[in-house]
């Protein structure tokens, strides 16, 4: 975490510029993401971090083109991947992109992987048809993927079926078919969700170190800040389909702009010591089908005024470069620059 | 008990040598095998009233299984569960109902352990119809009693689970469980299912009921942190047994056993800890558990014994028991068997 | 259930389109019901006893065809729409009687070797087992042979051939069931084992046991049609649409709609049962909701 990657850089891998998706369910339609930006560099690895109905995985769906066709729609904004749009003018997906220059970890490994198929053949499916390598060629392909995820005697384990890894092991098989494709850009959302914390601690270290190796951008999607901190350069913090705030991952978590951030942090118990109480964010999160119309968070933010509830806060940044949505943040050089 | 209890404590629950084998069958239709596992292995705890006892450890380890006998749901194979001095498995009717009504439970997701055909009103009050004779007016009372104290609507109790949000539904959860105002709430991983802002939320639920009403919680969580806030006793769980017990505060803040280490060092928020050798590719099934420590092959430390001879809980200091050859090693003298702790 | 936005209003006229053959099954089975209730008032003739200057006459619409007789006569000169009106009283009695108390008993079995399982569910499911590898047709024509024609060992013949077909699903059901927390918390908070089958096992697999009814009511009619139509069914001379088949089967070179009109009847409630029960069934699946 040596290197920084201070926005804007030159040519993004991942930039999402005012993205707003609008979902319908039971005859309602609610505006589940809106105006999102936000950007990739090349080698980065950026966290998107949030609650569930937070928004988070359904940008993680945009940017794959998963989007479920019948109930969302993208209104706005543009997805690029490499500088090209990922959506054709009639509003398609490009072919290729994914599975090619963008790839996609999820949480659950087990239903990522097909139970009937060996293991290596899950992995040459990701690279067949990309490439015109032999049936040999492939083969070695996939076990240098596995060896390159850490599994061990991989020559051997290429005809194991999954039901024979453990939970770790799974989401490295599926982390090595989703690289096999060489992507420039990798989507994880919530990869060690479903993992044990000292399983979840070997993955996040691996995947770290591999991120390196290979300078792929990341864009991480995690509902759990202490995942983020260790992984991510920047972090992007989600709420009511909104991102309320950016910044170098360190940054945000020492001193927070906006009040959820705030409140997000101080409610995560700490292992390190012993509290008498926790410090909760009182009430809900919002259901987008009857969103407030100002700030999203409004209605549990303690630093709430009028103008809150009825205006919808545009994007500030701070000298230093942070962006954030607030009326009223936090920190003092963010309170000069919305001043000046 | 080894270390003098701070003020009088009555013993709540008490497990002693607890075993759960399964057998599954394994091989052809032809040739059938019958393969044992291990689930729980000679565990022994006790729960004090207006206490809490946490169980931590990975998935698969045990901890689960031992809830479920705890609460009468599964059989054990050895060993006894001794609930206020009364075997729980040899129950006459009447002390059985009285077991009932003294020990619920809250399950990790609000989901599934709430019927969605039955409204919130008729599950809080499940437990309580089960239990006594009331009217329906004092029922009607009780809910929306219940419904407060867990901080919820009353107007809630003739909603169905489906239209609640996570948080809100374990709450009515909770609710459930104290409604008969049970001695013992049996909670499993009672908020891993809930959004980071709702889990503080909840936890602060729980631990303000249990100063309120002096329940004693049973507690199985993997969230290190949460195990913290709220437990006074805690033991941490590999494979089917314990490797380390003690009072939480002692465990915490001087982990002994190094899978207890492990388990702090991965859910510490600091940076990648890179030193750790990359675990080996899963716990040792039942077979290779049989003999030596069932850690060993995680372990950093292991050396020759570990491989031999499964190491016995040993007390340590005052009250904090570890099973671990390393320390065995430290203290080789004027070390005491841990055999009858509490 | 879920609306898009792109043209919703060709989207709800598709719906509705979609819907439109269960709605109309719904429609014919309504129709047959209150048909087979007030068949004393609406048939124009007596059912069993006819006259012999209308033996078979043709439907209204052929040479020699008469008012009198919408849909022709049988062989015996009784009123077709008399015998088709009345006939549906046995069929619809029938399939009613026997799929409740089939589906009675099936759920009942089902649910208690689900449950609790072990040496009760291996004894039941056993049971179970052999009614459903008897062949159903055959064991039906022995069945009614030793007890005797009669339109209630038809319906305790069939009762005992349908029973399995519940048990076995509600069963399996069952076996999902009991592993939800929400009834190993039932069992913590104290509830008798009667009490959790009742309130947490039956209303979770009534909307099973209601689509196997709906479909199994098509398989009555038709069974029941078979033994009538097999001389083992319901006596002459009541009016039974297989009965009617079978009686009209020799006739058929003549007067064809003897054999016709009933084999219609039977053929279109069947279609709409199953019609009804696969519409029901997607309509009661939360997930396809």
């Amino acid at each position: 975490m040596q290197e920084t990657h201070t926005s804007p850089i030159d040519d993004p891998v991942l930039d999402i510029s005012g993205l707003t998706v609008e979902i319908a369910s039971g005859g309602q339609i609610g505006m589940a993401l809106s105006d999102i930006s936000l950007h990739v560099a090349k080698g980065e690895c950026l966290g998107l971090v949030g609650e569930s109905g937070s928004g988070k995985s359904l940008t993680a769906l945009a940017v794959v083109g998963l989007l479920p066709k019948k109930v969302a729609r993208i209104v706005r904004g543009s997805v690029r991947v490499d500088g090209d749009s990922a959506y054709a003018e009639d509003g398609h997906y490009k072919d290729g992109l994914r599975g090619g220059k963008v790839a996609m970890i999820l949480q659950d490994p087990m239903s990522a992987l097909n139970p009937v198929l060996k293991i290596g053949d899950q992995v040459e499916e990701a690279i067949r048809g990309r490439s015109a390598m032999s049936a040999v060629q492939r083969r070695d392909r996939a076990i240098e993927m596995l060896d390159l995820l850490k599994i061990n005697r991989p020559a051997e384990r290429v005809g194991w079926y999954p039901h024979q890894f453990s939970g770790g092991m799974r989401q490295r098989v599926v982390s090595a078919a989703a690289l096999a494709c060489e992507p420039r850009l990798l989507i994880a959302d919530e990869p060690t969700t479903a993992l044990d914390v000292t399983v979840e601690a070997s993955f996040s270290r691996l995947l770290k170190q591999l991120q390196r190796d290979l300078d792929l951008s990341v864009l991480y999607i995690s509902h759990d800040f202490s995942v983020v901190a260790k992984m991510c350069d920047r972090v992007s913090v989600m709420y009511g389909g909104t991102i309320v705030e950016t910044g170098r991952t360190e940054e945000v978590l020492r001193t927070p702009i906006h009040p959820y951030t705030d409140g997000l942090i101080r409610s995560i118990p700490d292992v390190t010591q012993k509290v008498e109480w926790l410090e909760p964010i009182d009430g809900q999160p919002p259901s987008i089908f009857d969103a407030p119309a100002g700030c999203p968070f409004a209605p549990r933010c303690a630093h709430a005024s009028p103008q809150c509830q009825t205006d919808r806060p545009p994007l500030a940044e701070t000298p230093d470069g942070r962006h954030y949505r607030c009326w009223h943040p936090l920190t003092d050089n963010a309170q000069d620059a919305a001043d000046a | 008990m080894p270390d003098g209890s701070p003020n009088e404590t009555r013993c709540l629950l008490e497990v002693a040598d607890l075993s759960r084998t399964f057998t599954d069958r394994r091989g052809t239709i032809f040739r059938p095998t019958e393969h044992l596992t291990k689930a729980v292995d000679g565990i022994s705890f006790t729960v004090e009233s207006d206490s809490t006892f946490s169980i931590i450890g990975e998935s698969g380890c045990g901890k689960s299984t031992t809830l479920r006998m705890v609460l009468g749901l599964d059989r054990p194979t050895t060993g006894t569960i001794r609930f206020d001095g009364a075997d729980i498995f040899e129950m006459a009717p009447e002390t059985q109902r009285r077991f009932r009504r003294s020990v619920q439970a809250v399950f990790q997701d609000p989901t599934s352990s709430l019927s969605p055909r039955q409204t919130i009103g008729a599950i809080i009050s499940e437990p309580i119809r089960a239990n006594e004779r009331v009217t329906k007016l004092d029922l009607a009372d009780r809910i929306s009693d219940l419904l407060s104290t867990v901080g919820l609507s009353a107007s809630l109790a003739r909603s169905y689970p489906h239209e609640l949000s996570g948080g809100m539904r374990q709450r009515v959860a909770i609710a459930r469980a104290i409604s008969i105002n049970p001695k013992l709430i049996v909670l499993d991983e009672p908020v891993s299912a809930l959004d980071v802002s709702v889990q503080s939320q909840v936890m602060n639920l729980l631990k303000r009921l249990q100063r309120d009403m002096g329940t004693s919680y049973l507690l199985v969580a993997h969230d290190l942190a949460s195990v913290r806030f709220l437990s006074d006793h805690v033991a941490t769980m590999f494979a089917g047994r314990f490797v380390e017990t003690g009072p939480s505060e002692n465990v915490f803040s001087d982990p002994l056993h190094p899978f207890t280490r492990e388990l702090m060092d991965a859910a510490s928020p600091t940076a990648l800890t890179p030193n750790v050798p990359e675990p080996a590719d899963a716990q040792p099934d039942g077979d290779a558990a049989q003999t030596g420590c069932a850690f060993r092959l995680r372990c950093p430390h292991a050396f020759a014994p570990c491989h031999t001879t499964t190491p016995a809980l040993r007390v340590a200091a005052p009250g904090h028991a570890v099973a671990c050859h390393l320390h065995d090693l430290a203290t080789a003298t004027g070390s005491t068997e841990a055999g009858s702790r509490k | 259930m879920r609306l898009p936005l792109s043209m919703p209003m060709r989207e709800a006229v598709g719906a509705i389109r979609r819907a439109r053959p269960p709605m109309l099954s719904l429609g014919f089975m309504t129709l047959l019901v209150v048909a087979a209730v007030f068949a004393p008032l609406i048939a124009p003739d007596s059912p069993r006893v006819g006259q012999l200057s209308s033996r078979m006459a043709p439907p209204v619409w052929l040479d020699g065809g008469s008012v009198d007789h919408l849909l022709g006569a049988d062989q015996l000169g009784r009123d077709m729409v008399s015998r088709l009106l009345f006939g549906s009283r046995t069929s619809l009695g029938v399939a009613f009687l026997a799929v409740v108390f089939s589906g009675v008993i099936g759920t009942l079995i089902g649910m208690v070797a689900g449950y609790f399982g072990g040496r009760t569910d291996a004894i039941l499911m056993r049971i179970t087992d052999v009614a459903l590898s008897i062949p159903l047709i055959l064991l039906a024509i022995v069945l009614v042979a030793a007890l005797g024609p009669s339109l209630q060992n038809v319906v305790i013949v069939i009762i005992l051939l349908l029973w399995p077909y519940y048990a076995r699903q509600v069963r399996g059901e069952t076996l999902t069931l009991r592993t939800f927390d929400y009834v190993a918390l039932a069992r913590v908070a104290g509830c008798p084992d009667r009490v959790i089958i009742w309130r947490h096992i039956l209303p979770n697999v009534m909307p099973t046991v209601l689509v196997i009814a709906t479909l199994q009511a098509a398989n009555v009619i038709l069974l029941e049609a078979a033994l009538g139509f097999l001389g083992v069914g319901i006596p002459p001379p009541s009016p039974a649409w297989g009965l009617m088949v079978g009686e009209g089967r020799i006739h058929l070179a003549t007067a064809w709609w003897i054999a016709i009109w009933p084999g219609l009847a039977i053929f279109l409630t069947v279609m709409c049962m199953n019609i009804i029960g696969d519409w029901l069934r997607d309509w009661l699946d939360p997930k396809v909701q």
